[in-house]
């Protein structure tokens, strides 16, 4: 039996697609794996320094961003959720996708936009000192409170999303069979739904540590020092390459901390969730006093997370564009919208070959492959970004004293430095945003028509291009937009690894920040904001079409 | 002349428990329609698609035509075998037409060609103006036929057809089988189709294979497997089977029924054990010799009854009889019932 097990193996699981999921796989990983190389050379000059001054600074912080942030993100996330599905409230349609718009917000962009307007020159002061001119403005939002609130802000849509899927799918019979027994809609939504959903929301938190642990822009703002900055000041400030390969390394562990706490908070549990039959459901109707009190619970969030820096950002720009607006503000307009694209069509294009691979090959192999390309999300932008650059550099450096030696003449950098490596960055870190549209797109269609197109005469090649990319056009249109917009809102990795004197929107707007010059910022800011409200209206759409609840409403 | 030629095809899923088909040997005639029968997990699926391509044997070979397209060495993909797929949801493609499904596998045809080939194909399957439709303007059994129009069109060697009646409700069912059947024959393909339903295999199939937890039972015309069931299995899947042991006697056979007189010459041994159907028991009047036992249950099945009967024996009260009745046979339950056992029918195993 074990001699047929190995024949069936080494007679088919390789092929063509095989070579290329597995060329993929290794690009992908290529960051990950100069990191873990990189920590053989040992630490670097002033790892000493780093590790007597500021290292316990960044894991204090770094923690108690994630756990401050994590709560404040269930909290808001779980209960708006909770309420827009199971309640009937004035503006609860409106409230189903609005809540999901702050997620439109960058957090280094809220992060400056509120420090604006608790500025001194900033809408709050001039108001208070006008009532009271007396009293000196004495709050501050500068500190790790401040980037705990601010982010909850508009990370908490994760929560939301995954949280309000959760509560859809699950079916109406459980609810229903809950106020059938007599449960009041309190002790069903603690004994029931949220043991149900606990899988989902934790998803929702660990998508939102992985934000904050990603962030640069908005504690390097507010003076918060974190592993992101360190690894910055590491590699720009100090010179030092090794330690911020170590801090890097830490970094990561942090973030497989988390990841491997939500795997085990899951335990391979599956909750079969009770599909199909029942079609609708009953909403609460609030009255009186509860009906105004969850109103303001669903419009706070909203308000302060998207509206005012809209607002606020909407306000600036219109004081301050006819001095941006020029040659310059195109230029980077054009390039930020063509990295982007260009990272969105080869985005689909390597997440199509590795979801199909993956189809085509079946089995555990497959599977281990795309868990590893899919990884990159969870990488911090400035990891992705030192562990790119080391190898880079190096390549460079071959190739430089190669051509020296051909030539004669001295070149400058070839890789480093070029949008080549800033779009494979890019690539490394958000092709799950991709891909995970596209492997839907392939669910949905199912395998039986390429099957049944093979039997026919077409090989694998043909399937795809002639059944499954026209079937599923949607889906990677869809993915495509994700990683678009992903990639406008960039930072960090977009700061390290950018051409010299390349500037993207986000880029542009986080250093005229820098240099005080919040309002000129609003420009490049807006359109970052406005381009990401596209696909979440796109994504509420979807998630609210497979509504249990519509029934009731429509 | 040989169709398809399977030799000892065996194959294991890892996940599942026990193999999905083990040691498998078979043939297919020329213009031969053989029927896959057996209940869900028996393999048939898996045997259709190992045939196809679709999957991976893990030992054995199939030729299909002259051709070896699976042995140690080879590996034909599903592409390069001449072989026609008909799936169970007929996995249309749904951005085509009715032509462009049915043209899809001719692509080397010129455009004259594909059209009159098309229009050939269509007008076998009686849909000739159909051919600007999309699948979801189909009914489920225009569907069917429009896949089956395109698993026909580059000509295999053998069609093979997924439980292609099992979507159908009953009325629509008796139709399309027939049409199916008959456009088969009129296409002289040779086809395997997989089936869980006996009447299916009955009506449609010149062969039926009757598969069980991986393996053939039994390969026979559909009179030949249902009169002479190899065992107590293969008798079971086309209805109620009656058993009896046999222990030889001086002065004749002793069974369950007590001594047994009208057994045929023929029969040998000191322990036997035979089948045989419920139409080979007849009621009979008390007058008559015959068994006695207590009718346990009548069920009424439109044209006829099937009755359950306790042997009157008290040693054997436990031992149950099928009898198939008149659907008026006026017996009451727990009253007691005389028959007769027609042993020419029954078969020894």
């Amino acid at each position: 039996m074990a001699q047929n097990r190995y024949l069936a193996f080494s007679k088919i699981r390789f092929n063509s697609w095989t070579i290329y999921l597995v060329i993929i796989v290794l690009a992908i990983a290529i960051p990950l794996l100069s990191i873990f190389f990189g920590l053989f050379k040992g630490p670097g000059d002033s790892w000493n320094h780093i590790q007597n001054t500021v290292l316990f600074n960044y894991v204090t912080n770094s923690l108690m961003l994630t756990i401050g942030i994590g709560a404040l993100t269930i909290l808001t996330g779980v209960s708006t959720a909770w309420f827009v599905s199971t309640c009937e409230f004035p503006g609860r349609k409106f409230f189903e996708w609005a809540l999901i718009l702050p997620l439109a917000i960058p957090s280094y962009i809220i992060a400056y936009t509120y420090a604006g307007i608790f500025d001194f020159a900033g809408p709050l002061q001039i108001l208070y000192r006008r009532w009271f001119p007396d009293q000196p403005f004495t709050f501050d939002i500068m500190n790790i409170y401040g980037v705990i609130i601010l982010l909850s802000f508009v990370l908490y849509p994760y929560v939301y999303a995954t949280a309000r899927a959760a509560f859809i799918n699950q079916s109406a019979a459980i609810i229903e069979s809950g106020r059938v027994l007599g449960c009041s809609p309190w002790k069903i939504f603690y004994k029931l739904v949220l043991p149900l959903s606990r899988p989902a929301i934790i998803a929702g938190v660990s998508l939102v540590i992985m934000e904050v642990l990603n962030d640069y822009g908005a504690v390097k703002y507010f003076g918060v020092p974190t592993f992101t900055t360190g690894i910055f000041r590491a590699w720009f400030s100090l010179g030092d390459v090794q330690s911020a390969i170590f801090l890097s390394a830490l970094l990561m562990g942090f973030v497989l901390l988390f990841l491997g706490l939500e795997q085990i908070q899951r335990g391979g549990r599956k909750y079969d969730q009770i599909t199909g039959a029942s079609n609708s459901l009953a909403r609460f109707q609030l009255q009186g006093i509860k009906r105004l009190a969850v109103c303001i619970v669903c419009l706070t969030p909203l308000l302060l997370g998207f509206v005012v820096p809209v607002l606020q950002l909407g306000f600036w720009s219109f004081k301050t564009f006819r001095s941006v607006m020029g040659q310059e503000f195109w230029q980077m307009i054009l390039n930020s919208f063509s990295v982007a694209g260009i990272t969105a069509l080869l985005s689909v294009l390597v997440a199509l070959i590795l979801a199909y691979a993956v189809k085509l090959n079946g089995g555990y192999f497959a599977a281990i492959m795309t868990k590893v390309a899919n990884i990159g999300y969870a990488i911090p932008g400035a990891v992705i970004a030192v562990g790119i650059m080391i190898p880079v550099l190096s390549i460079d450096k071959f190739l430089i004293k190669g051509l020296e030696r051909l030539t004669g003449n001295s070149l400058g950098l070839i890789i480093s430095g070029s949008l080549f490596m800033l779009i494979f960055a890019y690539l490394v870190r958000f092709l799950v945003v991709a891909f995970n549209p596209t492997e839907e797109g392939f669910k949905k269609i199912g395998w039986q028509l390429t099957e049944a197109a093979r039997t026919l005469g077409f090989g694998p090649f043909k399937c795809l291009v002639k059944i499954n990319i026209p079937l599923m056009k949607g889906a990677l249109l869809s993915g495509a937009l994700l990683v678009f917009v992903d990639v406008l809102k960039e930072l960090p990795l977009t700061l390290i690894l950018r051409p010299f004197n390349f500037h993207t929107l986000a880029t542009k707007a986080f250093e005229l920040a820098s240099d005080e010059m919040v309002a000129e910022s609003a420009n490049a800011a807006l359109i970052i904001v406005l381009t990401g409200i596209i696909p979440i209206i796109v994504l509420s759409k979807l998630i609210s079409r497979n509504s249990l609840y519509e029934g009731a409403t429509d | 002349m040989k169709a398809l030629q399977i030799e000892h095809l065996s194959k294991t899923f890892l996940k599942r428990e026990g193999p999905a088909i083990s040691d498998i040997s078979l043939d297919v005639e020329v213009g031969e329609i053989l029927a896959l029968l057996g209940e869900s997990g028996s393999g048939k699926t898996t045997l259709l698609r190992l045939i196809a391509g679709l999957d991976y044997p893990d030992q054995g070979t199939i030729a299909i035509g002259d051709d070896v397209v699976v042995d140690d060495k080879i590996f034909i993909k599903p592409e390069k075998r001449k072989v026609g797929l008909v799936f169970q949801n007929h996995a249309l493609f749904p951005h085509y037409n009715v032509f462009d499904n049915v043209a899809f596998g001719l692509s080397w045809l010129t455009k004259q060609d594909k059209a009159r080939k098309v229009n050939e194909l269509l007008t076998l399957v009686n849909l000739e103006e159909m051919e600007n439709r999309f699948p979801h303007q189909l009914s489920g059994g225009q569907q069917q036929r429009v896949a089956l129009a395109r698993a026909l069109a580059p000509r295999p060697e053998i069609v093979l057809l997924d439980e292609p009646f099992s979507n159908l409700d009953n009325v629509l069912k008796n139709q399309v089988r027939e049409e199916v059947k008959k456009i088969l024959k009129k296409a002289g393909a040779t086809a395997i189709f997989v089936t869980h339903d006996t009447t299916d295999a009955l009506l449609a199939a010149d062969k039926i294979a009757l598969m069980h937890r991986g393996k053939v039972l039994q390969i026979g015309s559909p009179i030949d497997i249902y009169q002479n069931p190899a065992n107590e299995n293969v008798g079971k899947f086309f209805g109620k089977i009656n058993t009896l042991t046999l222990n030889k006697r001086e002065n004749g056979w002793l069974s369950e029924l007590g001594q047994l007189a009208s057994v045929p010459q023929s029969w040998e041994g000191d322990q036997l054990k035979i089948i045989f159907r419920a139409e080979n028991v007849t009621l009979t009047s008390g007058k008559e010799p015959g068994f006695k036992g207590q009718l346990v249950a009548s069920h009424f099945m439109g044209d006829h009854c099937l009755l359950t009967v306790a042997l009157a024996d008290t040693a054997s009260q436990s031992h149950l009889l099928y009898i198939k009745a008149s659907a008026n046979h006026g017996y009451k339950v727990d009253s007691t019932v005389t028959f007769q056992i027609d042993f020419a029918r029954a078969k020894i195993i």
